[in-house]
């Protein structure tokens, strides 16, 4: 199942409700329906805000492919180049409150809720894949 | 989002339904501002939050760095399941006040 979106904070929303229902369809745990939402929001969100150096309407596609009790999710843009397995600051989740910078948490978030991620850039396009098992609570 | 609120016994209870995403977190944050501009002593039940993520931690950590440098205090409680999940990866539990429920964190913020 492939989805599409323009480069558009507001269009993170519906997308979401979309992929709810599809995946609730396909019987996947709602707690994984929820993290998996988040990944989306966390990645989609960076690149919306960072990705692009001009004005223009861009397209991203996420496409799921449920099988053999895994879950992979292709994101496709054409971004400017970011590899979020290795070009994201790690947050400093052990500093003490007071000193911790606010921000940097979206990777960590999405690097906790999938099993794999892995970036790849090919033809000016960014594509990264998630993997997740599936049949587990989150 | 919905987000309701009440005071009780000079303590600010505050408390967010339905999702804090990257849409509703700034008017989550504007809302905490308010409220922590005018009371030292807080509570946000999160118990009936259902989505959160690094946009709407991001708000909570905000407020509990501005109530702590204020010599205020402010305490989360009511987590479930996943928002519990997603509170201890993100390092949060171990840096901000947690109670369980809203009535142990009524009885915590007098300690």
């Amino acid at each position: 199942m492939k989805f599409m979106i323009h480069n558009r904070f507001d269009a993170i929303a519906p997308l979401a409700e979309q992929v709810e229902a599809y995946l609730a369809k396909q019987r996947v745990a709602p707690e994984t329906i929820l993290t998996t939402n988040l990944c989306l929001e966390e990645l989609l969100t960076n690149t919306i805000k960072y990705g692009y150096s001009d004005d223009d309407v861009h397209e991203i596609s996420i496409e799921f492919n449920l099988q053999n009790a895994e879950m992979s999710i292709e994101i496709v843009d054409d971004a400017d180049p970011f590899d979020p397995t290795s070009d994201a600051p790690t947050p400093e989740i052990e500093t003490p409150m007071e000193e911790r910078p606010i921000g940097g948490l979206g990777i960590l978030l999405v690097t906790s809720f999938t099993d794999s991620m892995q970036y790849d850039r090919r033809q000016n396009h960014n594509r990264l894949t998630l993997r997740k098992r599936l049949n587990q609570n989150t | 989002m919905e987000i309701k609120d009440a005071f009780e016994d000079n303590v600010v209870i505050v408390q967010p339904a339905g999702r804090l995403d990257s849409t509703s977190s700034p008017e989550f944050e504007q809302f905490l501002l308010a409220k922590t501009a005018d009371h030292n002593l807080l509570i946000i039940d999160l118990s009936r939050l259902d989505y959160i993520s690094s946009a709407g931690l991001r708000v909570v950590l905000a407020g509990a760095k501005r109530s702590k440098s204020a010599n205020g205090r402010m305490l989360l409680c009511g987590m479930k399941g996943v928002i519990h999940q997603i509170f201890e990866v993100s390092g949060f539990l171990k840096i901000l006040e947690v109670e369980k429920n809203l009535n142990k964190a009524k009885q915590a913020i007098k300690r």
